[in-house]
Order: C-alpha cells, then sequence, then structure tokens
C-alpha cells in the first residue's frame, strides 16, 4: 500500500511540472461550468420556464445576456440550468459506471477461470453494440425522457472500466504487495476492496475523463433527438434542438448552448491530456 | 495461424450469440405484453392473443429465441409493425445512404487526420503539435449534431453551396448531400485517429531501421511513405474498425440533422414508433457489423504481424 | 403478417387542405371535365397567377413536394396514418364522384362516374360509369369493379371508415356502364362520405387475386400511378396513361419527400431540393412572402387545431374544469404571437363546416382569467390537479403552443406535464384510450365539407368509437346527429345543425383552440398548384413553368 502511494505522489509532480497550464486551464474551463450550474439558482436572472410571449426571439443585450427563445423564456437562465442538469447526469451515469465496471473486472481479475470467461464475454458483447443504438434500444422500452437515456448509458458504460480494470488486476495479482495480502491471510474481499482496487482506479479514472465527454455528447444528442429531456425542462440539448427552426432568425438559441457543450468538452479533455501525458512521459523516464 | 484463426472466429461467434441474447432480452423486458404496448390498451385479448401467435410470442421463451437466431441466420427477419413491410426488405432500401456516409465521414477523417498526425509525429512537442492536439480537442469536443448544424447554416442556409438537406443516388447526388453530414462525422472521429496515427508513426521513427534509413540519407518523405506509414496502416485500422460502433451512432444523429433516409433514421422512427422488431433486428445487425469488421481487421493483422497470433493480444 | 389492429380513425381526420376556394368557377357543375385541362389556372384564388404561370401550361416535368408525413399504407380503405396516407391514395385512386378538384366550390362532382341521378324519395342513387375509363394498368373500369368497392366501402372489416357509410343498404349491377346504389333511409351525406378515400375504385379481379399485395403495387384511376415507395422516407409516381382527363396530368414524375420537421420542409423548399412544401411554419410565413421566388398559398379547409379530453380522466367529467380551462385560454395571444395572425377564434368544438352559425349567434369563449378561476373555484378540483399533454414532434407551432397552454392554465392549478411524441405513435395512443390531453392528428381536418363525418364520430360512443376516443358520452347530443344526419332536406339540415353546434360548444367535451387555413408554400414557377376543399393536392392540374 505505501509503495504505491509514493507512486502517485511521484507521478503527480511530474505531471504537474509538464502539463502544469493544460491540467490548470481544463480545470478552470470545467470549474467554471459546473459552479455556473451548481449555483444556476443563483446566478439565474430568470426562472428557466417562464415564458414571455410578446417578448420572444430577442437577440442578446444586457436584460438577456443570451436573448430570448421563441416563447421568449431567458436564454442565458436555460443555460444555466442545462448545465446544472446535463452536468449532474453526466457524472452520475460515468461514475456509476465507472463503479460498477471497477468492480466486475477486478473480481474478474481477482478470481480469474470461468467466472472470468463469461463476464470477459459479456464485457466483449457489450462493447460491440454500438453505444447510442442501444441507448435507443433501451429508450424504445422505458420510453424517452432522461430516465431511459441514463440507463442506456450506464447499460453500457460499464464494460469498458471492467475490461480496464480486469487488465490491471490481472497484472497486478502477481505483485508482491497483492502476493503479500495473501501471505498475510487478508480475506478475499479486504484483499481486492482495501489493496488492489485503489490502486486500478487510477487508470479507470483517466479514461473517464474521455467517458464523460462521451456521455455528455450522447446525451446532448439523444435530447437533441426528443429522447431526452422533455419540455418544458432545459438541457443544452434540447435547447439546441429548439432552436434549429431559428437558425437564421435567431442565431443565439443553438450556437450558444452548442459553445458551453464543447467548452464542456474541451476543458474535461485537457484535464484528461494533462493527467495521461504526465503519466506517459513517466512512463518514458 | 490455423489455431490463432479459430480462437478468434470462435470468440466472435460468442460474442454474436451474446448481442441476440442481449437484443432479445432486452426487448423482453418490455413492461407489461409488448404486443399489448404495440396494439395500445384498447385493444381486446383475443386480438393480443391472435397477434402474441402471429408473432410467435406464445412459444416457449428459448424456443423464441432459437426461432429468432434462426431468422437472423436465414435473413428472414420478420414484419416491421409500423410500415406493414418486410424487416429484410426495409433495411435494403435504406442501407446504401448510411453504408455511404459512414464510408464518406471515414474518408474525411483520414484525409484531414492523416496529414495532421504525420505533421503532429515528426514536429512532436511543438507549437504545430500542441496546435493539432488543440484542434483534434475541440473537434472531439463537439457534438456531431451541432457541428452538423453548423456546417449547415454556413455553407447551405448562408452560402447555399450544398443542400441542406436529403439524399441523392448517384455519384454527384451522394457527393452534394453527403459532403456536410459527412463533415460532421468525420471531425468526430478525428481526434481518436489523429492521437493513434501520430503516436504510431511516433514509434515508427524511433525504430532502428528508421533511424538507419534516415542515417543513410533516404528523404524524409521517402521514408514516411516507405517504411513509417505502411507500418502505421494496421493500428489506423484497428482504431476505424473499433470505432465503427460509434461512426454508426454518429449516422444515428446525423441522418436526423440532414435527413437522411439511412438505417440510423429507420432506426428511429422505429424507437419513435415503438416497433419493437425493427429496434431488434437493427440494434443486433449494427453489433454485428461491429463484431465482424474487428474480426476481419485481426485476422488481417495476424497475417500481417506473426506476432498477433502468437497471443500477444487475445487476453 | 397480420392485420393492423390499431383500429384508428386517423385517416378520417388528417387531411386537409380545403382548398382555397376561389369561389370563382361556380360553372363547374356536373360535366366539367370536358373543359380543355389547363383553360382555367389562374381563375382560382389562392392558386399561382405569378407571370410565369401566365402562359399555356407544358407538359413534362418532376416535382418534389416535401410533406410532413408520409404514407404508411396504401390500402386506401384502411389508412393507418392520416392524410400521410390519404394524400397519396387521392393521387393513385379515384371514387365515382369527387370533391371539387379545384376547390372552387365545395360540391361533389363526376369523376370515375361522369354522371348520376337520385331518385325523388332519396333512396338510391344510379352513377353511369364514364365511357371508356381505365385503371392505370389499362384495364376498363366495370360495374362489377363499382359494387365491389361499394361494399368495401360499408364493410367495417374492410373498411377503417366504415361508419360513414351509415345508410347504405345495398349497390347492384344495372348493366356494364350503370350501378344503383340504395340506402336504408335517406342520407344526403353519404354523397360526400363516398367522394373520398374510403370509397375509391378498385379492380376487383386483381384485388381478389393479390389479396394484401394488391396494395403493394396498387391500381386505380388516379392521375398518377405508384413507381417506387421507400416507407418512411418518399414515394415516387408517374403518370397515368390512361388517366380519364385529357392531356392530363401534365407531370411526368411526383416525389413525396417525407419531412416530419417543419423547418426541414421549408429549408428543403428555399434550398431547392424540393419545389413544394405543405405545413408551412406560421412563424415564417411573413419572411417567406417577402421571398420572391417562393409563392405562399393559404387555403381555407376544415382544419383545426382540436385537442382531446379524456372523459375518463376525472377532471374532465367536470363542464366545470372545461369551462375554466376554455377561458383561461388567450388565444388572441397565441394567434398572433404563434399562428402569425392567421386563425380564427372558434364558435364550435369542429371545424368550420357547412351550416355553421355565426359568431353572432354562437359566441366564441373570449380570455377571461377571472371567470375561469371561479369557475374552477367552483368545481370539484377547486386546487387543480395534474394531467399529461401529448403532443407531436416537429411542428414549431405545436411546441410553442403547448408552453403557453402550460403557462395559461397553471394560473388554474392545473399542472400539466407535457409528451412530446411521434405523431403516428401519438395518434395511435389517442385511438387507444392512453392520454389524458392531446393532440389526436397534427393536421386534423375533416374529410368532408358537412358535418356528417365529424358530428357522428365525436357522438358515437357504442360500437368502438367512444366518441371518437373522448369518452365523452350525451346520449341527448347524439340523438340530434342521429336526425341531423337521416333528415333529406338541407333547409331543415341548416336549422337543426346549429342547435348541436351551440350544445357541443356549451359542453366543450373537446376544446378547440383555433380554426386555421392549410398554409403550403413552392416555387413561383410551379403552376396550377390546386387543393380540393379537403386540401388533398390535385397534381393532375400542376405544372412548371420555364
Amino acid at each position: 500500500m505505501s509503495d504505491t502511494f509514493t507512486t502517485t505522489s511521484r507521478t503527480t509532480r511530474f505531471r504537474f511540472r509538464i502539463r502544469n497550464w493544460e491540467l490548470s486551464l481544463g480545470v478552470a474551463m470545467l470549474g467554471i461550468i459546473v459552479i455556473a450550474g451548481l449555483f444556476a439558482p443563483l446566478l439565474a436572472p430568470y426562472p428557466p420556464n417562464q415564458i414571455d410571449i410578446l417578448h420572444s426571439l430577442q437577440a442578446p443585450s444586457f436584460s438577456h445576456l443570451m436573448g430570448t427563445d421563441f416563447v421568449g423564456r431567458d436564454v442565458f437562465s436555460r443555460v444555466l440550468y442545462g448545465v446544472r442538469i446535463d452536468v449532474f447526469v453526466v457524472a452520475l451515469i460515468t461514475y456509476a459506471g465507472l463503479v460498477i465496471g471497477v468492480i466486475i473486472g477486478t473480481v474478474a481479475g481477482y478470481f480469474g477461470g470461468w467466472l472470468d470467461a463469461i463476464i470477459g464475454r459479456v464485457t466483449d458483447t457489450v462493447v460491440s453494440f454500438p453505444f447510442i443504438v442501444l441507448v435507443l434500444a433501451v429508450v424504445a422500452i422505458v420510453g424517452p425522457g432522461l430516465k431511459g437515456v441514463a440507463i442506456g448509458i450506464v447499460l453500457v458504460g460499464w464494460a469498458l472500466y471492467s475490461r480496464l480494470a480486469r487488465s490491471e488486476m490481472l497484472a497486478m495479482r502477481e505483485q508482491p504487495f497483492m502476493l503479500a495480502t495473501r501471505a498475510l491471510g487478508y480475506s478475499t474481499p479486504r484483499a481486492i476492496f482495501r489493496h488492489a482496487l485503489p490502486n486500478l482506479v487510477r487508470s479507470s479514472l483517466v479514461y473517464s475523463t474521455v467517458d464523460v465527454v462521451v456521455n455528455m455528447l450522447v446525451l446532448a444528442g439523444m435530447s437533441y433527438l426528443g429522447l431526452g429531456q422533455q419540455a418544458p425542462g432545459a438541457d443544452l440539448g434540447s435547447i439546441i434542438a429548439s432552436g434549429q427552426g431559428y437558425l437564421l432568425t435567431a442565431w443565439w438559441i443553438t450556437t450558444i448552448p452548442g459553445t458551453v457543450l464543447v467548452l464542456f468538452g474541451i476543458g474535461v479533455s485537457m484535464i484528461g491530456d494533462g493527467l495521461t501525458r504526465g503519466e506517459l512521459s513517466m512512463a518514458t523516464v | 495461424m490455423l489455431n490463432y484463426l479459430a480462437r478468434r472466429v470462435g470468440s466472435s461467434v460468442i460474442q454474436l450469440l451474446g448481442l441476440a441474447l442481449l437484443s432479445f432480452t432486452l426487448i423482453h423486458l418490455v413492461p407489461g405484453n409488448p404486443v399489448r404496448t404495440m396494439l395500445g390498451g384498447r385493444a381486446s385479448p383475443q386480438q393480443v392473443h391472435q397477434v402474441s401467435e402471429a408473432l410467435g410470442l406464445t412459444r416457449p421463451l428459448i424456443n423464441q429465441f432459437l426461432g429468432f437466431l434462426g431468422h437472423l441466420l436465414t435473413g428472414n427477419f420478420g414484419q416491421s409493425f409500423t410500415f406493414s413491410q418486410g424487416i429484410g426488405s426495409l433495411i435494403s432500401q435504406r442501407l446504401l445512404p448510411s453504408v455511404m456516409l459512414i464510408l464518406f465521414g471515414t474518408l474525411v477523417a483520414l484525409l484531414i487526420g492523416v496529414p495532421l498526425a504525420v505533421v503532429g509525429a515528426l514536429r512532436s512537442d511543438r507549437p504545430i503539435d500542441h496546435g493539432i492536439r488543440i484542434f483534434t480537442t475541440v473537434s472531439f469536443a463537439m457534438p456531431t449534431f451541432w457541428s452538423g448544424l453548423v456546417l449547415a447554416l454556413i455553407f447551405a442556409l448562408k452560402l447555399n453551396w450544398l443542400p441542406v438537406s436529403g439524399y441523392t443516388p448517384g455519384f454527384v447526388g451522394i457527393v452534394r448531400s453527403l459532403t456536410l453530414p459527412a463533415i460532421a462525422l468525420g471531425l468526430s472521429l478525428l481526434a481518436v485517429i489523429v492521437r493513434t496515427l501520430r503516436s504510431s508513426v511516433r514509434h515508427v521513427l524511433s525504430l532502428e531501421y528508421v533511424e538507419a534509413a534516415q542515417a543513410r540519407g533516404f528523404s524524409t518523405p521517402r521514408i514516411l511513405f516507405k517504411h513509417v506509414m505502411r507500418n502505421a496502416i494496421m493500428p489506423t485500422a484497428t482504431v476505424l474498425a473499433v470505432n465503427v460502433g460509434f461512426l454508426i451512432g454518429g449516422t444515428v444523429v446525423l441522418e436526423q440533422v440532414f435527413q437522411i433516409p439511412g438505417l440510423g433514421t429507420l432506426l428511429f422512427q422505429a424507437v419513435q414508433q415503438r416497433d419493437y422488431p425493427l429496434v431488434e433486428t437493427l440494434a443486433v445487425l449494427s453489433g454485428a457489423v461491429v463484431v465482424l469488421l474487428n474480426l476481419s481487421t485481426d485476422i488481417m493483422q495476424g497475417i500481417v504481424d506473426p506476432r498477433v497470433r502468437l497471443g500477444g493480444k487475445s487476453v | 403478417m397480420f392485420e393492423r389492429l390499431r383500429n384508428s380513425h386517423r385517416g378520417i381526420g388528417q387531411r386537409s387542405l380545403k382548398v382555397v376556394a376561389g369561389i370563382a368557377a361556380s360553372s363547374l357543375a356536373v360535366s366539367l371535365f370536358s373543359i380543355p385541362a389547363g383553360s382555367s389556372s389562374s381563375s382560382s384564388s389562392g392558386v399561382n397567377t405569378s407571370t410565369a404561370c401566365q402562359g399555356t401550361p407544358v407538359k413534362g416535368g418532376s416535382l418534389v413536394y416535401a410533406r410532413q408525413t408520409g404514407p404508411l399504407t396504401l390500402n386506401t380503405f384502411f389508412p393507418t396514418n392520416g392524410n400521410g396516407d390519404i394524400f397519396a391514395d387521392t393521387l393513385l385512386y379515384q371514387g365515382l364522384i369527387m370533391p371539387d378538384p379545384k376547390g372552387a366550390t365545395q360540391n361533389v362532382v363526376p369523376a370515375v362516374a361522369s354522371s348520376w341521378t337520385e331518385s325523388k324519395d332519396g333512396l338510391s342513387y344510379t352513377f353511369h360509369l364514364r365511357p371508356g375509363i381505365k385503371f392505370s394498368n389499362g384495364q376498363p373500369v366495370t360495374a362489377a369493379d363499382v359494387v365491389f368497392s361499394l361494399n368495401y366501402f360499408a364493410n367495417p372489416k374492410l373498411d377503417e371508415t366504415a361508419v360513414l357509410s351509415s345508410g347504405y343498404k345495398n349497390s347492384v349491377v344495372v348493366n356494364a356502364s350503370t350501378v344503383q346504389m340504395n340506402l336504408t333511409t335517406p342520407t344526403p351525406g353519404i354523397l360526400y362520405n363516398m367522394s373520398i378515400f374510403d370509397a375509391f375504385i378498385v379492380p376487383k379481379a386483381l384485388v381478389q387475386k393479390e389479396g394484401k399485395k394488391f396494395w403493394d403495387n396498387p391500381v386505380g384511376t388516379g392521375p398518377f400511378k405508384l413507381s417506387s415507395w421507400i416507407r418512411g422516407s418518399s414515394i415516387t409516381f408517374v403518370r397515368n396513361p390512361y388517366y380519364w382527363e385529357s392531356g392530363l396530368p401534365y407531370l411526368n414524375k411526383v416525389t413525396y419527400l417525407y419531412a416530419a420537421n417543419d423547418n426541414t420542409r421549408l429549408l428543403d423548399l428555399q434550398n431547392g431540393q424540393a419545389q413544394i412544401a405543405d405545413g408551412i411554419p406560421f412563424a415564417q410565413i411573413k419572411s417567406l412572402k417577402a421571398n420572391s421566388t417562393i409563392s405562399v398559398q393559404s387555403a381555407k379547409v376544415p382544419y383545426w387545431v382540436g385537442l382531446w379530453l379524456n372523459h375518463q380522466r376525472k377532471p374532465f367529467q367536470d363542464l366545470n374544469v372545461r369551462l375554466a380551462m376554455e377561458y383561461a385560454i388567450n388565444r388572441p395571444l397565441i394567434n398572433s404571437q404563434i399562428y402569425a395572425g392567421l386563425g380564427t377564434n372558434p364558435n364550435s368544438v369542429l371545424p368550420q363546416l357547412r351550416f355553421d352559425a355565426p359568431n353572432s349567434v354562437i359566441k366564441p369563449y373570449n380570455f377571461d382569467l377571472a371567470k375561469a378561476k371561479q369557475l374552477m373555484a367552483k368545481s370539484k378540483f377547486p386546487k387543480g390537479f395534474s394531467v399529461t399533454l401529448q403532443y407531436p414532434s416537429g411542428y414549431a407551432a405545436y411546441t410553442n403552443l403547448v408552453l403557453v397552454l402550460q403557462a395559461e392554465w397553471a394560473a388554474l392549478g392545473i399542472k400539466v406535464k407535457l409528451q412530446s411524441m411521434d405523431q403516428a405513435t401519438e395518434t395511435q395512443d389517442y385511438t387507444s384510450g392512453k392520454y389524458d390531453m392531446t393532440f389526436p392528428y397534427a393536421e386534423f381536418t375533416s374529410d368532408v365539407t358537412v358535418p356528417d363525418e365529424y358530428a357522428p364520430f365525436v357522438t358515437t360512443y357504442a360500437g368502438g368509437g367512444y366518441s371518437f376516443y373522448s369518452w365523452w358520452n350525451n346520449p341527448t347530443i347524439a340523438k340530434m346527429v342521429t336526425t341531423f344526419t337521416h333528415t333529406a332536406s338541407d333547409a331543415t339540415r341548416a336549422v337543426q345543425w346549429p342547435k348541436i353546434q351551440k350544445a357541443m360548444f356549451d359542453q366543450t367535451p373537446f376544446i378547440n383552440i383555433l380554426d386555421l387555413p392549410f398554409v403550403n408554400a413552392h416555387k413561383s414557377n410551379v403552376c396550377g398548384t390546386y387543393l380540393n376543399p379537403l386540401g388533398a393536392d390535385s397534381l393532375q392540374y400542376t405544372w412548371i413553368a420555364k
């Protein structure tokens, strides 16, 4: 346990030297977006669903920073609330998938044998399904709404983490500190959860920065298709979709939430890159 | 080699079975009776029974599953509820636009991605490399439907160069109608291509024989094409095969943005209209495409690179 | 594989455009079709009168029509997708008689029959087939084909809207070119009801031989025949060489391109992929009119934004609740902000139909929030209730309308949950009673200009129709309607109908948000774009100017 910790902190220092700016920029971008979503109720100048049809499709101004939509709702307020729900849902589903996947993968890797074989085949099957197709199939069954989309994403999302954790576990199983747990007579759960997991979860966490972006895009895509967030709820994908008919007359409805989505993705990716780069450099040293 | 082949084919078959089983299970998870859901609440019990029987839903589950597998194998996919047409012929009518979009999108990704990757590898960690990385990060973070909309806004609505939606058969028609969606699709794939290819190019460049070639005074372009690219093709093909599922997903959304009458649109319509048999079939088939493509790249790789078939890969 | 069991009456509702009605050609009577084709292309208002269309019609060319909904079946007796099916059927088939295809009048005119006579007692009609008329496969239309088709019309197992054949007794072959149709009781509306898709003429032998397959490659007497069909995406028709109107149609080819999103259709038109588009988003009409390459055509048809309330839900059984909801709707605001001011405040729960009383006699509901709140307080649900409102996706107007309704009814304590759906799925849920409030058809129209279709639909509870799936049961009004539909004299009917109209309006079992015109738009060089009084396109008159 203790030697892992040293490894980690050494990596951290190294990473910060190499990719400091990228990581910091990513953290800053993501931070602003997350805080904006978190404090949406305080920051939003209007209730997100308050319509004012006599002031519809107004261009951005001081009273409406991002303009208004076709029924006069304040786009800025809707974007804030949209970020709030999207970030919450994405974090929830990504890390639910991570937890489930890591546990399954670790168990498979630790025990090996037929259990591993079965889990491996299930993982392969799930991974080979085109992601969006499977999410759509789940939505067809559960019905449109964030719930169906979330279930669908988690149903697919765990598999890659499971693969990752399994291969790490395989490698780790033979390492001295894991052998030691057996020699010391620790129970299997203790060996897995106290000693192995904390070490394998790092690579999954790094990978999750990619996954968060992908999930956000899928979530937005589903809402864009009208299968995610239902009206009048605000969500970045549905705001973009609702502005599609007004591309020429009211560009702000579509372009601004889209930009927020892109910035979110860039922020998360930069964090991921920062972490990975640090690791890669570490590996080459 | 045969051994490897057998192992690889065997695991693909298991995967395909798994796909069928998963789709089958999903559809049978429909709360309540799927036939009732399809027919609506007022259908009489006799009607429900009649349709259930027609669909073979009154048989034991295992028989149903075997029947479903049999249908898949024989290409007889049954009837779509919504379109009152055979699923097989529905799919064949819609296949071409989607395939074209995927191929075109991949082509766009390669046309942009390969030069970027090579430049990035040759000038690694220089400003241009960082620039390329930032560009691919941005392209990765853009939702395909949104970049599609923005492209449509600029090139179709403002400049009026290309159609804003639809699909026209024929070479010119395809080029015109699929250019914008293909760019949007290609952009979403760009990051993964550039990154994979860049690191494999870097890897090859660092190999001894390449260094030797450099030392012997061969020009960089020649080395690039003769040695480096040849060695980088396989990893790129693998990346493409692995990501074909991602591409299929992208087409589902993009076909909606651009109103392309492909399989993505069909799937979307099937989901909206609760046409479960159609959803089920499309899900299995799209998964099968991924499995089979991966299988064929793996086999190709096994032929090209003996290390693979000797067990380096299939952990 | 098996019959579609949905039992929906979608068909009924959805077609729509009543044409334009330019009032011009009142001379179109029984023999109107001998007029040389094209001579009247500029006579009807609403039709393209741009200078490009002043010349002589040109033969040839192909037309792409971007449409909000496409056919799911070409079985004209059993449409499952409303206007999506019916507007395609109207190109392929015709009945003995048809609604005036140029929409100049609201009358029925000869089609497969060249003339007809009515017996004095109103109990039988004799139809004379048009000499030499042929199906699109070249086979002649026989009296046996007609009898076969009319029996289909009256068979509830084979014809989805067989309720429209009420009063039909039988048909008999008089001679090779004459058919007599007998009624059990005088039913003047039956002529209208048999002028539409539910009584189109099909070849007996072929239908019997091919069974269900016939509908995959059907044969009729319409101006076009099927060329190719990609279900859910597009359908292409080519000229029927045996069409009976000489020299028609002008177009070689017509493609219906299905685009569920209203904005997409408009973009298709502006961008040139389509030359004509229906269901133009109201908000864009003004900017379109400024575009000189595009003509906007607005047609008065029996088209309304009908919101159905499910009377199986307790709150909607309470008249005070329904009235409160009516008074809480700010129609002038909705009309001006969402429907570009094109709508009219209705005084009927049905669309505008013949025999309707004017606003001076039956007054519309005017927005009055205070009164609405009083009514709500008097109701059994003074604190309000929660309901789900289903609406069709892809329509800017509906998307905006439901948000406004949600806000307006929130003032009464009614919590409205919104659920957007594919329109076909929404209709399916509607016919199976799985809804609280819904717009049954995205494009909700009467198929005939008289009340004889909708009045029985919405009041007949028995027989599985449940008052057009509203589960509203009012035997008194139902009886008034039955008397009305079986009264032979139009003068008497004109007195009976306003009473029914008022009784229903006072009960407001469903809500008519607005009466609307049909709006489509086409390139300025697309000429002769006539619609019949129900909104179906009469593309046989359409031609493309150079």
